[in-house]
């Protein structure tokens, strides 16, 4: 993870973010996995970070001498799986449904 | 390329064959495999470009999480490759690159002013 | 680090707290920030970017809007920071000729007021925004709204206070305020006590807490926002989308930003499935071709919501030095800066906004 040669390594790869990116963020004072994600954009992409939530972790980790489990990880957000917006518009008639 | 006798799983059955286009191209696939292996064994390992960088994107991980595989298929944008079986005469598109006219601006791009409905540009109000 | 002394320490990091240590900072004093986590971290980090002032009514909601846009004109060239603002111009839709009565003079007023507006016809509005339902009686087309990306703007104004000599400290809580003789004397914080001078309380939903801790009662309770947010797709809305709930905007990035109602359901960031649904229909019914485009996520996040719905800036009564900046409800966004502004000229003795004083926190004395 500390070598050089990973820094141009693709981490987030759903919206491009960089090891280097990283590191830049890093050392701009980011000592979180929520602080990186908002700076860089990492995890925001349609994966929401099943790829790169834990490297981003460990770069972090490594970053502020803190154990990974030490951390507190970037939030879990709702749908787990993409859902198109007509979908998601037909729970709307189901719930009114259930309610009614 | 498939591997035709696996050291486990044994040689590869007596599968038909079925036909789909991907970009156009048509492209052969066995019954019942996903889109993703068929690709794959034709040769075909860039199936969309990524939105910022424009770097090419295919199967990473093989098992649904990672979304680099999406595709459209008959017209529905963002199908997983990897967990979509192949149909006989399925529109398999490469998501484009150009899903944005432009690049994606660094946090902040230029400022923009607000647009008239009549032309561009206009006084700013300030 | 955090038991050095300051003239002023900021508590919060959101978009006012950011704002008031730039402010602050550009002016020459010095100034500490503390934030319990990362910037932008509530909030500020939970909306969609929007910056209304065609809605606001005549008065120092309107003034305070106002202010903030026309600083934002500048703002990515005087942080140097890339803030994304975009002055994209707004369309409030109106979905039946009965609806649109009010229009003409509602546009007359916003122009009045030194603002661009046109009340469009469904072609004129169909023309501009062509992902709208064909069956839209029409729009009102405002020149002054835009949108900023949220975390961006945090990060700007903190990192221009730094140049400016302030101190920025996230992860670092304020737990307690400490007064003696009617004057602020210091900030506790989990890293340490800062004795300090003057305390901007920029703290959003979570401002009561601290200020109780001297005795001030702010009467402001949190109120949820929830959003939604989609794959990116071709450039599509190239304005404001309001009028009709949800919001819609599209981001540089090309996604979607849908949301959002207040609920007043106390200290809860949850999405919930029936609201979410809820947007998901509205905008389809106002965009149908938005219906294949995949939702990615969604968040939540607590506006502060002042108990008369106007934000907070000034002084607080009985403590002196304790000034306020919050209860800026859904508006934090488009106020942050005047309000960041109008506190750096207050605490340096010089108020120059005729309206600051409707925010004045002695109105609930």
């Amino acid at each position: 993870m500390a070598e050089d040669s990973t820094r141009d390594s693709t981490i987030c790869r759903c919206e491009d973010v960089t090891a280097s990116a990283i590191a830049a963020a890093l050392a701009a004072g980011a000592r979180s996995p929520t602080e990186i994600k908002v700076l860089t954009r990492a995890g925001m992409g349609a994966c929401q970070g099943r790829v790169c939530r834990y490297l981003v972790e460990a770069l972090v980790a490594e970053a502020t001498g803190l154990p990974p489990e030490a951390l507190v990880p970037a939030s879990y957000r709702p749908p787990v799986r993409l859902v198109r917006l007509d979908e998601l518009a037909r729970q709307h008639g189901e719930h009114a449904g259930k309610e009614g | 390329m498939r591997i035709q006798d696996h050291p486990v799983l044994g040689p590869l059955p007596p599968t038909p064959t079925v036909t789909f286009t991907f970009d156009g191209v048509p492209v052969q696939a066995l019954e019942g495999e996903c889109l993703a292996a068929a690709l794959w064994a034709s040769g075909i390992r860039i199936l969309r470009h990524s939105f910022s960088g424009r770097q090419p994107r295919g199967m990473y991980c093989g098992v649904g999480h990672c979304y680099e595989c999406r595709v459209t298929v008959n017209g529905v944008r963002d199908r997983r490759a990897c967990l979509t079986p192949v149909v006989a005469g399925m529109d398999v598109r490469s998501q484009p690159p150009d899903l944005l006219e432009e690049a994606r601006p660094a946090v902040g791009g230029p400022v923009a002013e607000g647009r008239k409905p009549e032309a561009a540009g206009g006084a700013d109000g300030s | 680090m955090a038991g050095d002394d300051s003239k002023v320490v900021v508590i919060g990091g959101g978009a006012v707290g950011t704002a008031c240590a730039y402010y602050l900072a550009r002016a020459g004093d010095e100034v500490t920030l503390v934030e319990r986590s990362g910037l932008g971290a509530e909030a500020s980090g939970a909306n969609l970017g929007l910056l209304l002032v065609s809605d606001k009514p005549p008065g120092p909601l309107f003034e305070l809007s106002l202010e903030s846009a026309r600083l934002y004109g500048n703002l990515a060239a005087e942080l140097d920071y890339q803030v994304q603002y975009e002055r994209s111009g707004s369309l409030l839709v109106y979905t039946s000729p009965d609806a649109m009565a009010g229009a003409e003079a509602r546009a007359a007023d916003l122009r009045s007021r030194g603002l661009e507006a046109e009340v469009l016809g469904r072609a004129e509005t169909r023309r501009l925004e062509p992902a709208l339902h064909p069956g839209v009686a029409g729009s009102l087309w405002c020149n002054l709204d835009g949108t900023i990306y949220p975390f961006a703007l945090c990060h700007g104004y903190a990192r221009a206070a730094l140049r400016h000599g302030a101190r920025v400290l996230t992860h670092t809580a304020a737990t307690a305020l400490e007064a003696e003789g009617g004057r602020v004397t210091a900030v506790v914080t989990d890293r340490g006590r800062i004795r300090t001078e003057a305390v901007v309380l920029a703290a959003g939903a979570w401002s009561p807490a601290l200020a109780a801790t001297v005795g001030v009662r702010l009467p402001i309770e949190p109120s949820r926002g929830q959003m939604l947010v989609t794959e990116p797709v071709p450039p599509m809305v190239r304005h404001v989308i309001m009028g009709h709930e949800p919001y819609v905007r599209q981001s540089p990035y090309g996604q979607l930003l849908i949301g959002s109602i207040p609920e007043r359901v106390g200290f809860n960031k949850a999405t919930e499935v029936p609201v979410l649904a809820e947007f998901a229909a509205g905008a389809i019914g106002l965009m149908p071709c938005l219906g294949g485009v995949p939702v990615i996520r969604s968040w939540a996040g607590l506006r502060p919501r002042a108990e008369d719905q106007v934000p907070i800036i000034g002084e607080a009564p009985g403590v002196r030095g304790l000034f306020v900046a919050a209860g800026h409800f859904r508006n934090g966004m488009g106020q942050a800066p005047a309000t960041g502004a109008a506190i750096a000229e207050l605490i340096r003795g010089r108020p120059g906004y005729p309206w600051l004083e409707a925010f004045d926190p002695g109105r609930f004395a």
